[in-house]
């Protein structure tokens, strides 16, 4: 329940800041997408793996990135 | 999904209600200092003390009484006083006994000096006026009344701040520079000046402290009175933890930042040039002539009962002192200063080439130890305020050049945006090849499916379009300098704009209505332009996420933003609103035509509308799965 609620709250927080500052859909070149794939991080590996893996996932995002499918591995 | 997003929204919520409790607030500001009640001596009772401590009666000290300002004039000595030079300063005291204001206004400044002390008293703005929420009415006053003023002076830990000044000299005629001169005697009997010096259009008042007394003496200049806050709070959520009182100092190259909410002091020392304290809108700085060694002391109280009417003990403003020790020097028989009190415009502040503009936007809060975001933050924020001024010049109107910062900032981000829109639509097309793929090998065999989804974007080349989320997350500085500028530029207060001529002031909260009671973080007044941009928002998010699992962002989203703007500035509510605008234009018609792939054609009569850009599914595959 409360991994459930932290990842609700990863989700949300990621959403928001496209909704605030972009106001656009889709940006991510993955899929899932970073928002999905955070909260799937949140719920299935422990918390400071998650974090890593989250901020490394966002770094690898990028223009330069080749993207593809990328879930999160246990 | 849903449950969650509920949940998390809550916990949100919660966390933003408890963090405008008193209950944070007094476990987090409550340890500051409380203020002593400053006690002011007259003259004569520090002489007589001086007597005492000198070996005379002791009981002199007892017949004295303070004399009020505007009392009678005290003439008799003290009976013992056996050292002739103490009863000379005595004598010369006792022509001043009385407290008398002397105005000196200049076509920027209104400044009062009080000849007790020689302090100043009084600081009034003459280009700016209360708000008329305030309670306070006329022109802005740095310094609260009755305070305890500022250009304090002591001389080795002697305190000249209730001795009575002579006045030498008055000059507030026609001249270009207008000068006061007050003296007065130390316990020694060496005399100390005082000189001001004003001119028109300045904020710089040039403050000289010479004499006998200060020639190889520890000299302390300070300011006391610290700034009065020039803005009622308001009593809304986020409304009154931002614009803390800062204190700055520099040597002229660097400048270091203070905000004195848990810690009471701060003892800088080494080269100085200047030391500040900074309110929403005003400065007010102690400027040395030159680079000097001294030993600074910055000193946050808590606030006195703000006249501006702190709502419910929520004030978390801190008063702010500060004194400068100027360590002895043999030689010097005059130290110069002057003092900037004044607006925080940006080409005020930088015309004195000292970096007072880097007092505007400094970066205190814990993000500069991750994101190193005062390194970057200020230049960004400069260079919006300088456009925004620069707009202004051309248009004169703040309306019109919130506008085309607006405009600025979505162009500067167009290609950013409009790759992420194009990518969406070919995700569109693509959405029922994967919903396919899916449905063929499903749960059971994960890594084919890995693997032919891989393929599948190889093949199809789509997401190498897409801009990906790092960029997304970079361009947020751009938005949270926009947000932070629209809030704080002093240019915007008290401006009104055609464009939205309902508002009658561009930095306050806009009020269409206000109701008599307030409805918790949503506060009183009613203001029409968030609940436009709620609208917008819920438009914006309902094109955007498409997913059934999303639903509830649809609702939630508009919500938090009507309730979170709702008690913001006006201008910033409007940018905000003109983004939002200017997203959805650029969503519905900047878009460009679907790109038919002929391998994906066939597939365009699939029931597209049920796909979020988000899932490699398709909402009901997704929803199952869960």
């Amino acid at each position: 329940m409360g991994r459930e609620a932290v990842a609700g709250v990863t989700f949300a927080l990621i959403q928001s800041v496209k909704t605030l500052f972009l106001m656009q859909g889709a940006v991510c070149k993955f899929e899932p997408s970073c928002a999905v794939y955070a909260r799937e991080a949140v719920r299935v590996l422990p918390p400071h793996v998650a974090l890593i893996k989250i901020i490394w996932r966002v770094l690898r995002c990028n223009p330069f990135s080749k993207g593809g499918y990328d879930p999160v591995v246990r | 999904m849903n449950k969650n997003t509920v949940i998390a929204f809550l916990l949100i919520a919660l966390s933003v209600i408890f963090f405008n409790s008193s209950l944070w607030n007094n476990f987090w500001y409550g340890k500051v200092l409380k203020k002593p009640v400053p006690t002011y001596q007259s003259s004569r009772q520090r002489t007589a003390q001086a007597a005492s401590s000198e070996g005379g009666d002791a009981k002199d000290t007892t017949t004295i009484k303070i004399i009020p300002p505007g009392g009678k004039t005290a003439t008799a000595s003290p009976a013992n006083n056996a050292d002739s030079t103490i009863a000379e300063t005595d004598t010369a005291a006792a022509v001043q006994l009385v407290e008398d204001t002397l105005t000196v206004e200049t076509n920027r400044l209104i400044v009062a000096v009080s000849t007790r002390g020689g302090r100043i008293i009084s600081l009034k703005m003459k280009d700016y006026e209360y708000a008329s929420s305030a309670r306070k009415k006329g022109f802005v006053d740095l310094l609260p009344t009755g305070s305890v003023g500022g250009a304090q002076l002591s001389i080795n830990n002697e305190s000249f701040d209730s001795v009575f000044f002579a006045v030498v000299k008055v000059d507030t005629g026609n001249g270009a520079v207008q000068t006061v001169v007050l003296e007065a005697k130390s316990l020694s009997g060496k005399s100390v000046q005082k000189e001001f010096l004003f001119a028109d259009d300045t904020y710089k008042i040039g403050y000289t402290v010479r004499g006998d007394a200060v020639v190889n003496q520890k000299v302390t200049v300070g300011w006391v009175g610290g700034i009065e806050d020039s803005e009622a709070s308001q009593d809304v959520p986020f409304g009154g933890t931002i614009d803390k009182r800062r204190a700055h100092y520099s040597d002229g190259r660097s400048v270091n930042h203070f905000e004195m909410s848990k810690r009471g002091k701060e003892e800088p020392s080494g080269s100085y040039r200047w030391v500040g304290v900074s309110s929403k809108y005003f400065f007010v700085a102690l400027v040395a002539d030159s680079l000097r060694d001294a030993d600074i002391v910055i000193e946050g109280w808590n606030a006195a009962k703000s006249s501006q009417g702190a709502s419910k003990g929520k004030d978390k403003n801190i008063d702010i002192d500060y004194s400068v020790y100027y360590k002895a020097d043999a030689t010097a028989s005059e130290i110069r200063d002057w003092i900037y009190a004044g607006p925080g415009k940006v080409g005020e502040l930088s015309r004195h080439g000292l970096k007072f503009e880097k007092t505007l936007f400094p970066v205190l809060s814990w993000a500069r130890y991750i994101f190193w975001s005062d390194l970057w933050f200020p230049p960004i924020a400069e260079i919006i305020l300088k456009l925004l001024i620069y707009f202004h010049k051309l248009l004169k109107d703040y309306g019109l050049s919130i506008f085309l910062l607006t405009l600025l900032s979505k162009i500067v981000t167009y290609p950013l945006t409009q790759s992420s829109n194009r990518s969406m639509m070919r995700m569109r097309d693509l959405q029922p090849k994967i919903a396919a793929l899916r449905q063929k090998y499903g749960k059971g065999n994960q890594q084919k499916f890995s693997e032919e989804m891989m393929a599948l974007y190889k093949a199809e080349g789509i997401n190498p379009l897409n801009p990906g989320c790092l960029p997304m997350f970079l361009q947020m500085p751009i938005f949270i300098a926009l947000f932070v500028v629209l809030r704080k530029a002093v240019e915007l207060r008290a401006a009104t704009t055609y464009l939205i001529p309902w508002v009658k002031d561009l930095s306050q909260p806009e009020a269409l209505f206000t109701l008599p009671f307030s409805i918790p973080l949503y506060g009183t007044n009613v203001a029409l332009m968030p609940i436009i941009m709620a609208a917008l928002t819920f438009f914006q998010q309902k094109q955007a996420l498409q997913d059934p699992n999303q639903k509830a962002m649809i609702y939630m989203m508009p919500i938090i933003m009507l309730v979170m703007f709702n008690g913001f500035p006006a201008g910033v509510v409007f940018y905000w609103t003109l983004s939002s605008a200017l997203g959805l234009v650029q969503q519905k018609w900047l878009l460009p035509k679907p790109v038919a792939a002929p391998a994906v054609a066939e597939h365009h009569k699939a029931p597209v509308k049920k796909i979020g850009q988000h899932h490699g599914g398709s909402g009901k595959k997704s929803s199952k799965r869960r």
